[in-house]
């Protein structure tokens, strides 16, 4: 058995793996960030965290589907990352502002 | 999206089974918790006189449990024809329960079992693995597996109206299999993405647990938990705290006929004592949800002492639109028509995920042929212990119902407890021998452990019916004459497994000897 045989199947398992997780994490941020907005945008705070809440599995199904459709593995931890990060810091921004 | 559409399946199509075959049993659970429960075998409508609350009901509540600082009032329903009393703490997941009859308030016959709905249908949401809710996540891992299965199927199926038309039962097996995983994929795909996605999102605590953090950020601040605060507010779950001071509970009837007032004669179904003998305890009302599609989770709150309301929670619209979706997904409204539609549904999910599996290894053979792989032949036993695996488990759980002599400990354990090991037991000796069979024979094990799975299903199906006909002598044609129609209804249904499973078996068998002249050609 050559090294190449562990190593592909390895790699292939941590990127769908991490993958998944990444996707994870944005939705969640995502979520926390929607409810925010639609409670600045007039709900009241269950309404505007409910709305997230359905909100959340659509941005998870679509985060996933869009991940796992990029060619290059690359792009998508990336791209992913990027939207994490910035759904993850704007609240922060935001409420550190207000 | 092809990769994506494979793996998910390949990898989660196991678990996905299991939690559509006990979904789908579980649309049935209160009629097969009927089947299981003899002494419950009752007869309601609801233009049946209910007993009275503080006549009748109260008394048994001091009689049984005059302690207890929770009280909670099942009143008879259709569905469950029998007044259900708990008391226990509200923390406590294990608060004692008793069946009365519905007239009489006779205490029925303890049904020493937890029956479909304290079983098959926790299963179908967590597993039965209920620490951190690592069962919960796993269901959840897979559905949401399932909805990437759904739409990169679409998008895969590139001919996807010409796929629907397209059944041919007399070509070739594995070309047979991928046409009845295609039309019932195709049929079944808005039922399959509504019941995915409503799945997921009724979980919502569990999966997002910090979403209203941001929301409720001031209250996080001041050190009150923001999810508490969020389900109060949009769900109305509060929990207010005992006085410690001595009450005496008002009457309950003028507190329902209050409640009636505003939802209409009959609607309370539930009712929640909290500390029924503190000057701070509350009675919660709750309406039922049966001639709606919408949960309904609207309550009434009345002082304990008073009588007076302390409050009337009402959803917002926006709380409502999630109600709507966990009702299409808990199916509590009345409509028997649905509920069968609901069932076939559920089982034609287990039909295309059982035939996607089944045509996965089929197209992997020759190439494992090529290569000498163990992969094929292990995911071959997968499949049959996962698919065949978790029916004969579910039979073994109806028959240990049955068979189990009525003592509250068997074996030093509950019988309750017997009974789901029976379950788990059964689904280890169906792995076991799938595996063995695939092992002994890596080209055709397969077929064998199918096919003997299959007539094993078909034998503990007919068991069953007769089990249940052996021990109440409650038989088909007594329940059909008598319109006992859960009871005669898993009786059908088992009978129907039970064919079902003898074809598919006659099915396989035939395979057998065209799959050998198939391997002598290739050799």
């Amino acid at each position: 058995m050559h090294l190449r045989d562990v190593i592909q199947p390895a790699t292939t398992a941590t990127h769908v793996v991490g993958l998944c997780a990444l996707a994870y994490f944005a939705s969640a941020q995502l979520v926390g960030l929607s409810g925010l907005l639609a409670w600045w945008a007039g709900m009241s705070q269950g309404d505007a965290v409910m709305l997230a809440l359905m909100l959340g599995f659509i941005y998870l199904l679509v985060l996933l589907l869009w991940g796992f459709s990029r060619e290059r593995r690359r792009n998508a931890w990336l791209l992913l990352g990027g939207l994490s990060l910035i759904a993850w810091g704007t609240p922060l921004l935001l409420q550190g502002q207000a | 999206m092809d990769e994506l559409h494979t793996w998910a399946g390949v990898l989660l199509g196991v678990l996905l089974f299991a939690v559509f075959w006990t979904g789908s049993l579980s649309v049935f659970d209160k009629e097969i918790d009927r089947w299981m429960m003899p002494s419950t075998r009752l007869h309601w409508d609801d233009s049946m006189q209910r007993p009275s609350l503080d006549r009748d009901i109260r008394p048994l509540l001091e009689q049984r449990a005059a302690n207890a600082p929770v009280w909670t009032i099942i009143l008879p329903l259709e569905r469950t024809p029998f007044l259900t009393l708990t008391y226990g703490s509200e923390e406590s997941r294990k608060s004692s329960r008793d069946l009365f009859h519905p007239i009489t308030l006779e205490p029925l016959a303890k049904p020493l079992t937890l029956g479909a709905s304290g079983f098959i249908y926790p299963f179908h949401h967590n597993l039965t693995l209920r620490y951190k809710n690592i069962g919960a996540w796993l269901v959840g891992i897979a559905g949401m597996a399932m909805l990437c299965l759904l739409v990169s199927g679409v998008v895969i199926h590139r001919k996807l109206f010409s796929e629907f038309f397209t059944l041919r039962l007399h070509r070739a097996f594995g070309r047979s299999t991928l046409d009845v995983h295609n039309v019932a994929g195709v049929a079944l795909l808005p039922f399959h993405l509504l019941i995915t996605l409503s799945g997921l999102i009724v979980a919502f605590a569990i999966y997002y647990p910090d979403a209203p953090q941001h929301t409720y950020r001031e209250q996080v601040q001041s050190g009150v938990s923001a999810e508490r605060v969020f389900l109060g507010e949009a769900l109305g779950r509060i929990r207010l705290r005992a006085a410690k001071q001595p009450g005496e509970l008002a009457p309950l009837e003028p507190m329902v006929a209050k409640a009636e007032q505003h939802w209409g004669p009959g609607s309370v179904y539930l009712l929640r004592i909290n500390n029924p003998k503190d000057a701070n305890g509350n009675v919660l009302l709750r309406r039922t949800s049966h001639s709606s599609v919408t949960k309904d989770i609207d309550n009434f709150r009345f002082a304990n002492v008073s009588g007076e309301v302390m409050g009337r929670f009402q959803a917002s619209a926006m709380v409502n639109t999630w109600n709507f979706i966990a009702g299409l997904h808990y199916i509590q409204f009345r409509h028997d028509a649905l509920r069968w539609l609901y069932f076939l549904g559920g089982l034609g999910g287990c039909v295309v995920i059982a035939t996607g599996l089944f045509f996965w290894t089929q197209a992997r053979r020759k190439k494992q042929q090529r290569h000498g792989h163990l992969g094929v032949s292990l995911l071959d036993a997968l499949s049959v212990a996962g698919v065949c695996g978790v029916i004969l488990a579910t039979l073994a759980f109806l028959l240990a119902n049955r068979w189990l002599p009525m003592q509250e400990q068997l074996f030093g354990l509950g019988r309750a407890r017997v009974e789901i090991l029976s379950f788990y037991a059964l689904w280890l000796v169906a792995s076991a021998h799938a595996v063995w069979r695939v092992m002994q024979d890596p080209r055709l094990g397969y077929l064998h452990a199918w096919r003997e799975q299959c007539t094993a299903i078909a034998l503990l199906a007919v068991l069953a019916v007769l089990a249940n006909w052996l021990t109440t002598g409650d038989h088909l044609l007594a329940t059909l004459r008598s319109g006992n129609g859960p009871v005669a209804g898993t009786d059908l249904c088992l009978l129907a497994a039970a064919a079902l499973a003898l074809l598919a078996a006659h099915k396989l068998r035939r395979r057998v000897p065209q799959e050998e002249t198939l391997e002598v050609a290739h050799v």
